[in-house]
C-alpha cells in the first residue's frame, strides 16, 4: 500500500542520525546514542520512494513536514500523477487521508495504518517509535574494522519476554565514531534472516550524520525490495506553523499558514 | 374376556404369522423412532456445538452493541460488576463468563491478518463453554501473556507453538499492541472460531482496548428460551438478553428448515409402515377365511368375530410397538450418548462448519409419532377385513380356497 | 412352462383380492422409495444450487496466490485471456466476472473497513448479485453507475441512510488510490451479521474504476453444463483440473466445495441421514414385500396340497408358484416404478412447498424444489424389491413342494 510505504519510510528518514558526542561502551549505550540523535524538533524535505515487486515497480515523490518529535506529520504526494495532491495527516495516533477526488479528509482507522505498515518490506515502525530499548535487550556482540578502516560495532537485540515484537532478534551494524546505523538484519523466531535493510549516502547536517538512501530487501518474497532517496536539500529544526498540521491544510494548501 | 383369550390363543397357534405381524409393526415403530431421533439429533448436535463451544445459551449485551459492536457500547466496569452480582442470585444460571471482544490485527514474522479477539477469564469461560475441550495441541490459557487460536489460523500465519505473535487493536483512545506467546491450538470444527478468532486473557484484552468492563456476558443455562423473558424483565430495557438462536440467525434458520425438511420423508416412512401393517393384516385375514368360517359355524356371532380380529390386531400391533419402541429408544439412547464419529470423514474436508461427532436425540414425541403412524393405522386397517369377515357366510367361507 | 404360466395367470385372476394385495405390496415400497429418493435429491439439489447458482458457481478462477498473506491485492489484472479460454470451453454453460475489493467506507466523521463486491447487474450478474438480500431500496440494475447497496449493520455503524452518499477509498501498491462517492440505493440483510457489517455491492465498472483498471477482476465464477447436484462432484473436479491445465500456474481453479465449506458441512449431515433413511426404507419395504408374499403363498399351501394329491410333480408345483410370484412381483415392481417415475417426473418441473418453508428462503435457499431420481436409483428400488419378493415366495413354495399332500392340506402356517 503506497501511502503506508511512504509514510513508514518517511517516518524513519525524517529522524536524522547524528554523530555521537562521547565514546559509547556498552550496546545499550550505543543504541541510546543512536536513538538520542534521531530526535529532532522538526523536519521539512522531499523524497523519492521506489518499490519493486517481482513483476512491476512503482515510484512515488512526496513532500513531508514533521514537528514535535514526529508526533505531527503531514505528507503531500507529488507523483505519480494519479496520486498528486492527495495527502496524509498524522496527529498523535490519529490519521487522516485526503484525496482531491473525495474532496474531504477521511479518518483512517489506525488498524489500516498498522496493517499497511506490516504489509511493507519497510517495516521500521520499531525504529520510528524509538522503543527499541524498551522492547529489546541490547548486547554489543563485537566490533570490527571495515575495508576503509572504520570501526563498526555489531549489536544484537533480543526481544524482552512480553514485547510486542514478532521477530527473533535484530542485528545492527553501526559506525562506532558517530552511531550511524549502516545495516539492520531482521531474524524470525526460527533463526532465519528474513529482512535486510541498509542505509547509505550519508549527509552531515548540523552535526548529524543522515542517510539519504535506504534499501530494504524482503527475503521472504523473492524480488520484493524498496529504495528510498531523500533530497539533500532537507531542513531540520525549523519553525513550522501549527496550521500545517490541520485538516484545513490537508484539504487546501492555501490554509497551511506562512512557511 | 373370552374373546381376548381366544384372540391370544389364535395368535399363539400360528406363531409364524404372528411373528410377521409383530415384526412389521416393530420395524415400522423402530424406523420412525430412530430416523426421527437422528433427524432431530443431528440438527441439535449442530446447535449444541455452537452453544457449548461458542455462544452459551444466553448472552447479555448493552442495547445497540449487536448492531454496531463498538468498544464504546460495552459494559463499563461498574455496570459489569453489578450485573455479575445480580446474575449470581438468579436461579437457572449455571455459569457465566464476561468476554471482551474487539476486532484487531494479528501479526507473525511472516504476515498478518484481521481477527476477532475474544478475551475472557479462562476459568469462568471453562465453566460456561467447552472451548477448552477442543484443544488439540499445547495447553489452554492460564494467565495473561498467552494466546490460543485455531490450527488453521496458526497455519495461515505460519506460527508455531511457543512462538510470539503481536496483536494490534484500536483502543478507545489510541492503538495498542501486545506480544503474546502461542500456547495452544484448537480445533472446534466451527470455521469462525478456527479461522478468524483468537483467544486471550481478559486482562490482556482490557489492556488492548482500554475497556475495563466487557462486551458481553455468555451464560450457561438449562432452558435458554424459558429464562430469556424472565431475565429480560429483571434486567430492564438497557440490557439485551439474546438466545443463541437469535445470535446466530443462520443456525436457527438451518435448524428450523431441516426440521421441516424432515416431514415429507417422515410422511413417506409412516405411509410405508402403515401400508405394511395394513397389508399384512389384510393378508392374514384373507388367509384365514376358512378358519373364520369355521368359527362362525361353531356359533361365534359376527360382531364377536369382528372384535376378535380387532383384538388380534391390537395385540400384535401393541406387542410390535413395544418391541420397536424398546429397540428404537435403545438405539437412540446409545447414539445420543456415543454419537456418530465423523472425524474420519472430516479429515477429507478439514474445514467443515460442523461438529466432528453427531448425536441422536431421545424425545417422547418420536414414540407418539410412531404410535400414530403404525399402531393406529394397524387398528384402522384391521377394521376392513374384520367387517368383511363378519359378513361371511359360514358355508361359503369354509369352501373358500 | 407354458402350462405353468397359464395356470398361474388363471390363479391370479381368480383370486383377485389376494393378487391385488400382493401386487400392492411390491408396488408401494417401490413407489415410496422412488419418491423418497426424489425428495432427498430435491433437497440436496436445492441446497447445492442455492450455493452454486448465487454464490460460488461450480468453479471459480482466481489468481494463484490469492489465498496467501501479504500479496497485496490479488487481482487478475487482465481478465480477457481468462475469459477467452473459458468461452471456448464446451463444458461451460455461463460465467460471470466479479471484483471483490477491501476498501474503506466513510461518512461524516466515521469510517469502517469494508468488502466491496463489484458485479455486473442483469442476467450475467445472476451468478453474483446479492439481490436476494436486498431489504430496503432496490437491487442494482443494468447500466447503473455510482450507486451502491450496503449491509444494514454497516449503514447503522456509519450513521448512513439509503439515499445518502458514501465515500469509498481503495488503495493498493499496484493500483494506487481510488476514490468513489456512490449513492446508496438500498440496504442488504445477509444472514451473517459479520457480512452485514462489512458488505457493499456496486456495479463492476465502478469497482474497476477504483483500481484504475477496466480489465481487472478478482474472480471468474463459472457454471458448468448439465450439473444438477453434489452427486456430480467428480465431474466438477475433472473440469476444474482440465480448466486449471488450460489456464496455467498463474491462476487457481477452485470448486464450490472449497469455497463453501458450510454447505459441504450441511451435506455432511444430510447425506448420512439420507443413507440411513434409504436403508430403513429398504428394510421396511422389504419386510412388507416379504410378509405379504409369504402370507399369500402360505395361504396357497393348502390348495397346493390338493394339486399334489391330484398327482402333479413337485417340480411343476414349485415352478408354478415361482412363475406366479414372478408375475406378481414383476408387475408390481414395474407399475411401482412407472408410477414413481411419473410422480418424480411431474415433481421435476418444480413445486413450491407450503408457507412455513419461508425458513429456507431466509438462509438463501430456493422455495422451489425439483424432484429427480437417477436411473441407478430407480433400477435399485425396483430390482431389489422384485428379488425380495421372489425370495419371500420361494420359502413357502419350497416347503409346500416338500409336504405330503395330506399334511399340506392341513397346513396352518
Amino acid at each position: 500500500m503506497s501511502r503506508f510505504y511512504a509514510l513508514t519510510l518517511l517516518l524513519l528518514l525524517m529522524l536524522p542520525w547524528a554523530a555521537s558526542a562521547g565514546e559509547p561502551r556498552s550496546g545499550a549505550d550505543l543504541l541510546a546514542c543512536a536513538r538520542h540523535n534521531w530526535v529532532t524538533s522538526s523536519y521539512h524535505g522531499s523524497e523519492d520512494l521506489k518499490v519493486f515487486r517481482a513483476d512491476f515497480s512503482k515510484e512515488f515523490r512526496m513532500e513531508v513536514w514533521s514537528a514535535q518529535e514526529n508526533k505531527q506529520v503531514m505528507i503531500r504526494l507529488l507523483a505519480p500523477a494519479a496520486e498528486a495532491g492527495s495527502g496524509y495527516l498524522l496527529k498523535g495516533d490519529q490519521l487522516w487521508y485526503y484525496s482531491p477526488a473525495a474532496g474531504q479528509a477521511v479518518p483512517l482507522p489506525s488498524a489500516s495504518l498498522s496493517q499497511a505498515f506490516l504489509g511493507s518490506d519497510l517495516n521500521l515502525e520499531d525504529l520510528y517509535r524509538g522503543t527499541l530499548s524498551e522492547q529489546y535487550t541490547v548486547k554489543l556482540a563485537g566490533s570490527r574494522k571495515d575495508k576503509s578502516g572504520r570501526l563498526i560495532d555489531h549489536l544484537v537485540l533480543t526481544p524482552k519476554p512480553e514485547a510486542p515484537v514478532v521477530y527473533g532478534r535484530l542485528e545492527l551494524d553501526l559506525l562506532d565514531s558517530n552511531c550511524a546505523v549502516l545495516l539492520m538484519d531482521t531474524y524470525d523466531q526460527r533463526n532465519s534472516l528474513i529482512r535486510e535493510t541498509s542505509f547509505s549516502d550519508f549527509v552531515v547536517r548540523g552535526g548529524r550524520v543522515i542517510p539519504t538512501k535506504t534499501i530494504s530487501n524482503d527475503l521472504l518474497h523473492q524480488g520484493n525490495y524498496s529504495e528510498s532517496t531523500v533530497d539533500p536539500s532537507f531542513e531540520l529544526d525549523i519553525a513550522i506553523p501549527p496550521e500545517r498540521f490541520s485538516l484545513a491544510c490537508l484539504a487546501d494548501d492555501s490554509q497551511c499558514g506562512s512557511p | 374376556m373370552l374373546l381376548a383369550r381366544l384372540a391370544w390363543r389364535n395368535l399363539r397357534r400360528s406363531r409364524r404369522r404372528t411373528a410377521l405381524m409383530v415384526a412389521i409393526v416393530a420395524l415400522g415403530t423402530w424406523a420412525i423412532i430412530v430416523l426421527w431421533g437422528m433427524e432431530d439429533g443431528f440438527v441439535s448436535s449442530m446447535v449444541r456445538a455452537q452453544v457449548s463451544l461458542d455462544t452459551g445459551g444466553l448472552q447479555l449485551h448493552r442495547v445497540g452493541y449487536l448492531a454496531d459492536p463498538d468498544l464504546k457500547l460495552t459494559f463499563p466496569a461498574d455496570q459489569l460488576a453489578a450485573l455479575q452480582a445480580r446474575l449470581k442470585k438468579i436461579s437457572g444460571i449455571q455459569a457465566f463468563s464476561p468476554r471482551l471482544l474487539a476486532e484487531g490485527l494479528i501479526q507473525s514474522a511472516y504476515g498478518s491478518t484481521g481477527v476477532e479477539i475474544r478475551g475472557f477469564d479462562p476459568e469462568l469461560e471453562s465453566r460456561t463453554t467447552i472451548l477448552s475441550k477442543s484443544l488439540i495441541a499445547g495447553r489452554f490459557l492460564t494467565r495473561p501473556g498467552q494466546i490460543v487460536m485455531g490450527r488453521p489460523l496458526a497455519q495461515q500465519l505460519n506460527l508455531r507453538l511457543g512462538e510470539r505473535a503481536v496483536l494490534q487493536v484500536q483502543g478507545l483512545t489510541r492503538p495498542h499492541s501486545l506480544g503474546l506467546r502461542l500456547v495452544g491450538l484448537l480445533s472446534t470444527g466451527l470455521p469462525r472460531l478456527d479461522r478468524y478468532t483468537v483467544f486471550i486473557h481478559l486482562q490482556d484484552a482490557r489492556a488492548l482496548t482500554e475497556v475495563q468492563g466487557a462486551s458481553e456476558l455468555a451464560l450457561a443455562v438449562q432452558h435458554p428460551a424459558r429464562l430469556q423473558a424472565r431475565l429480560q424483565a429483571l434486567l430492564g430495557p438497557g440490557i439485551k438478553v439474546s438466545t443463541f438462536m437469535e445470535l446466530n440467525p443462520l443456525l436457527s434458520a438451518v435448524s428450523k428448515a431441516s426440521r421441516f425438511e424432515g416431514w415429507p420423508t417422515m410422511f413417506l416412512l409412516a405411509l410405508l409402515a402403515s401400508f405394511g401393517v395394513a397389508n399384512t393384516i389384510t393378508a392374514t385375514v384373507l388367509e384365514r377365511t376358512r378358519e373364520l368360517g369355521i368359527m362362525l359355524a361353531l356359533g361365534l356371532r359376527p360382531g364377536q368375530l369382528k372384535r376378535l380380529i380387532g383384538l388380534e390386531a391390537l395385540f400384535t400391533s401393541g406387542l410390535g410397538f413395544l418391541l420397536g419402541a424398546l429397540l428404537g429408544y435403545g438405539l437412540n439412547a446409545y447414539l445420543a450418548r456415543v454419537g456418530f464419529d465423523l472425524s474420519a470423514y472430516s479429515q477429507a474436508f478439514p474445514d467443515l462448519g460442523m461438529p466432528h461427532v453427531l448425536y441422536s436425540m431421545v424425545s417422547v414425541w418420536h414414540g407418539i409419532y410412531a404410535f400414530i403412524a403404525v399402531v393406529l393405522t394397524a387398528l384402522l386397517a384391521a377394521r376392513l377385513p374384520a367387517r368383511r369377515a363378519a359378513q361371511l357366510e359360514p358355508t361359503e367361507a369354509m369352501r373358500y380356497v | 412352462m407354458r402350462f405353468s404360466l397359464r395356470l398361474a395367470w388363471r390363479n391370479l385372476s381368480r383370486n383377485r383380492r389376494r393378487s391385488v394385495l400382493t401386487l400392492l405390496a411390491v408396488l408401494l415400497p417401490v413407489l415410496i422409495l422412488d419418491l423418497m429418493w426424489g425428495f432427498s435429491n430435491a433437497v440436496q439439489r436445492n441446497l447445492f444450487e442455492s450455493t452454486t447458482q448465487l454464490e460460488t458457481g461450480h468453479l471459480q478462477v482466481h489468481r494463484a496466490d490469492y489465498r496467501q498473506l501479504q500479496t497485496g491485492l490479488p487481482l487478475i489484472q487482465n481478465v480477457t485471456p481468462v475469459l477467452q479460454i473459458i468461452a471456448q470451453d464446451p463444458a461451460i454453460e455461463r460465467f460471470a466476472v466479479r471484483l471483490d475489493l477491501p476498501a474503506l467506507a466513510a461518512h461524516g466523521d466515521r469510517s469502517r473497513g469494508v468488502l466491496l463486491r463489484g458485479v455486473r447487474p442483469g442476467k450475467a450478474g445472476q451468478l453474483s448479485a446479492l439481490d436476494k438480500w436486498v431489504r430496503t431500496g432496490r437491487p442494482l440494475k443494468a447500466g447503473d453507475r455510482k450507486v451502491a447497496l450496503a449491509g444494514s449493520n454497516l449503514l447503522k455503524a456509519l450513521h448512513l441512510k439509503v439515499g445518502q452518499s458514501v465515500i469509498l477509498l481503495s488503495a493498493s501498491l499496484r493500483t494506487g488510490t481510488g476514490v468513489l462517492i456512490p449513492k446508496v440505493v438500498g440496504s442488504l440483510a445477509p444472514p451473517s451479521p459479520q457480512l452485514s457489517r462489512s458488505i457493499i455491492e456496486l456495479p463492476l465498472a465502478d469497482a474497476r474504476s477504483l483500481v484504475h483498471n477496466p480489465q481487472a477482476a478478482s474472480s471468474v465464477v463459472v457454471l458448468l453444463k448439465d450439473i444438477s447436484g453434489p452427486w456430480d462432484q467428480s465431474r466438477i473436479e475433472r473440469e476444474a483440473r482440465s480448466l486449471q491445465a488450460k489456464l496455467g500456474p498463474d491462476y487457481l481453479v477452485e470448486t464450490w466445495a472449497e469455497l463453501a465449506p458450510a454447505t459441504v458441512g450441511l451435506f455432511k449431515i444430510i447425506q448420512p441421514l439420507y443413507l440411513a433413511f434409504s436403508l430403513i426404507f429398504f428394510l421396511l419395504g422389504g419386510l412388507v414385500v416379504l410378509n405379504t408374499l409369504y402370507l399369500s403363498v402360505l395361504e396357497r399351501t393348502r390348495e397346493l396340497g390338493v394339486v399334489l394329491a391330484l398327482g402333479s410333480s413337485r417340480r411343476r408345483v414349485l415352478g408354478w408358484i415361482e412363475v406366479e410370484a414372478v408375475l406378481l412381483a414383476g408387475l408390481g415392481a414395474l407399475l411401482g416404478s412407472a408410477l414413481g417415475l411419473a410422480l418424480v417426473g411431474w415433481g421435476s418441473l418444480g413445486f413450491r412447498l407450503p408457507g412455513f418453508y419461508a425458513e429456507f428462503v431466509s438462509i438463501g435457499l430456493n422455495n422451489i424444489f425439483y424432484l429427480s431420481i437417477s436411473p441407478a436409483e430407480a433400477a435399485l428400488s425396483a430390482g431389489l424389491m422384485f428379488v425380495l419378493a421372489l425370495t419371500a415366495a420361494a420359502y413357502p413354495g419350497w416347503r409346500a413342494a416338500r409336504l405330503e399332500p395330506v399334511e399340506a392340506m392341513h397346513f396352518a402356517g
